[in-house]
C-alpha cells in the first residue's frame, strides 16, 4: 500500500504531469493522424514523421520531453512500417490460394 | 506494387503523386523506421541531443519514406533532396571530431551526385519528349 502510495504520488509532482500531458497531446494527434489516414497509407506513413517533428519543436520545453515525443511518433511509424510488411505477406498468401 | 496512392499533381506537366510499395520497399520502410528508433532511444542519456536533434532525426526519417514508396522521379528527387538537409545538419552539429569537414564533403558529393543525377534525367526526357520523367506509368507502358 505504502510503495503503492510512492509510486501514485510521482504522477502528482508538477513537472511529471506536464510530461504527461503533453504525451497525451502527443498520443492525441498521433491517433488523429491514423485515423486521417487508414486509406491513405503511404502518405501517412510519410506524414507521420513530419508532424512528429513539428510536435517535438512545438511542444517539448525539455530535453526528456522531446525524446518522449520523438520516441512516440518513431514508434508509430515502425508499427505501420511492420503493418506493411504483415499486408504484404497476407495478399501474397491470398494470391498464392 | 501494394498500396499504391495515385492523385493528379500537375497534369498539364503530367506530373503525378504517385507512391506504393513492392517486397524490398516495404524492408527499406521497416528497416529505416526500426534504425530511426533505435537510434533515439539510444541517444536517451546523450545530454546534448535535445528538440532540434529529435527534430531532424524524424524530417531524416520522413524524407528516407518518400524516398523509398516514391514511384516517379521528381517525386522521389524533392525527397531525396530534402533527406540531404536534416542529414547534413546532423553531421554538422551532432558529429564527432572533424565534423564540420565531413559536413562539407557529406553536402559536396551528395550535391554533386543529384545534379548528374538530375541532368541525367533530363538529357533522357530530352531524348524521348515524352513524359517519362514524371510518372512510373510511362515507363511501364513503353516496357522500358
Amino acid at each position: 500500500m505504502a510503495r503503492g502510495g510512492r509510486l501514485l504520488s510521482h504522477f502528482q509532482n508538477g513537472r511529471v504531469q506536464n510530461y504527461l500531458r503533453v504525451i497525451a497531446v502527443a498520443l492525441v494527434v498521433l491517433a488523429a493522424i491514423l485515423l486521417w489516414g487508414r486509406r491513405r497509407m503511404i502518405t501517412l506513413l510519410t506524414l507521420l514523421p513530419i508532424v512528429g517533428g513539428f510536435a517535438v519543436l512545438a511542444l517539448a520545453r525539455s530535453r526528456d520531453l522531446a525524446r518522449a515525443i520523438g520516441i512516440v511518433f518513431a514508434t508509430g511509424a515502425l508499427a505501420i512500417a511492420v503493418l506493411f510488411c504483415y499486408g504484404l505477406r497476407s495478399r501474397d498468401s491470398r494470391d498464392a490460394v | 506494387m501494394q498500396f499504391e496512392e495515385h492523385h493528379a499533381w500537375a497534369p498539364s506537366l503530367g506530373m503525378a503523386y504517385h507512391v506504393g510499395v513492392d517486397g524490398l520497399g516495404v524492408l527499406m520502410l521497416a528497416l529505416s523506421a526500426l534504425v530511426v528508433l533505435m537510434s533515439l532511444v539510444a541517444s536517451w542519456n546523450n545530454e546534448k541531443h535535445g528538440a532540434v536533434y529529435t527534430a531532424l532525426v524524424l524530417f531524416l526519417e520522413a524524407g528516407l519514406f518518400g524516398t523509398f514508396t516514391a514511384l516517379n522521379f521528381i517525386h522521389w528527387f524533392i525527397f531525396w533532396e530534402l533527406s540531404l538537409i536534416p542529414a547534413f545538419f546532423l553531421v554538422r552539429i551532432w558529429g564527432g571530431k572533424g565534423r564540420a569537414k565531413a559536413a562539407n564533403q557529406f553536402f559536396l558529393y551528395t550535391m554533386a551526385g543529384s545534379v548528374a543525377l538530375l541532368l541525367a534525367f533530363l538529357a533522357l526526357f530530352w531524348r524521348r519528349g515524352d513524359s517519362i520523367l514524371w510518372t512510373s506509368r510511362s515507363w511501364r507502358s513503353r516496357g522500358s
